[in-house]
């Protein structure tokens, strides 16, 4: 067993209250567990609870169909994305993480992207997911995941890269849901 | 005209369509792996019912949650019935959300924006 990673990640929840983390082959049954769970653990907080499933079910589908490592989920079907996800809790808010390869083009693109939905103002970020949804599909997937996270989070969230070889970089996703999100 | 009757999964909500009393409903989550391989046989039965005849359509939408894949689907589908709509057919929407869902709350208004026929938004009660 590795003691020193296990013990980091030992003493880091500790610090944060570590209610989910792993890594592994992000099947649509896995979200639709895990969903279920935090729909159980956050019912009664509707506002709240449907904000956290929303923003998890975003950023696991991401992996699942956009992360640069496919393997086999062992459940049939086509190969799904490789990744990790955490959610924890630290000081009245809710961090919801993924950690994933892609490629090196598409993570500058991201990092645009995220730059421009981080620093509009809400009503700016309504109207262009609103633009957005209207707007004609490229492909199986609307493309509309940032956009549900930029609303959902009020904006908090983030991206961070690091680079791992000439093609790809390994990018963290957060996002940050205040828990008093039914009291506002 | 065949039925579509689809039973809710974790991810998928449960779909009726029902030719025979005018009946739309879709009822539980939404969050397929592929939206709109999901939503085709919707638009399919759509596109048969709003075929040359005027007929009147009751829609009831009670989704606790939809990802944002689906929320395109689900404009596709008030976009197809503003249409039919338009060119004459009764067309009647119910959309519902659980009290303090505001989210879901917004969502209805957003999609109501606009349209030609009758959008309800109810809220449903705690049990």
């Amino acid at each position: 067993m590795d003691t020193k990673r296990m013990h980091r990640v030992y003493t880091r929840s500790g610090h944060n209250r570590m209610l989910i983390t792993f890594k592994t082959v992000v099947s649509q049954p896995l979200i639709e567990r895990l969903a279920q769970t935090i729909k159980e653990q956050w019912g009664p907080k509707k506002l709240y609870a449907g904000r956290l499933q929303a923003v998890f079910v975003e950023m696991a589908q991401n992996v699942l169909h956009h992360s640069a490592e496919k393997a086999d989920a062992g459940e049939g079907g086509t190969p799904c994305g490789v990744g990790m996800m955490e959610i924890s809790e630290e000081e009245g808010r809710i961090k919801v993480q993924s950690g994933n390869l892609i490629l090196r083009d598409e993570s500058l693109r991201l990092a645009e992207q995220v730059d421009w939905w981080t620093s509009c103002e809400a009503e700016e970020r309504k109207r262009r997911q609103d633009r957005q949804r209207k707007a004609p599909r490229h492909g199986p997937h609307a493309g509309l995941g940032l956009a549900e996270l930029a609303v959902k989070t009020g904006g908090r969230f983030y991206v961070n890269f690091e680079t791992v070889s000439d093609r790809y970089d390994f990018v963290v996703i957060t996002a940050i849901l205040e828990t008093g999100a039914d009291h506002e | 005209m065949n039925e579509l009757n689809l039973e809710s999964g974790v991810s998928t909500p449960g779909v009726l369509l029902s030719a025979d009393s005018g009946a739309m409903r879709l009822t539980g989550e939404c969050y397929p792996e592929n939206a709109v391989e999901f939503f085709r046989p919707v638009f399919q039965w759509l596109d048969e019912y709003m075929d040359g005849r005027h007929r009147p359509l009751k829609v009831e939408v009670s989704l606790s949650y939809f990802n944002s894949s689906s929320s395109k689907c689900l404009l596709d589908v008030v976009e197809r019935l503003d249409e039919y709509a338009r060119q004459g057919a009764s067309v009647m929407l119910w959309w519902h959300y659980a009290e303090g869902d505001e989210d879901l709350l917004e969502s209805g208004k957003e999609l109501a924006d606009g349209v030609s026929f009758p959008f309800h938004l109810v809220m449903d009660e705690e049990a």
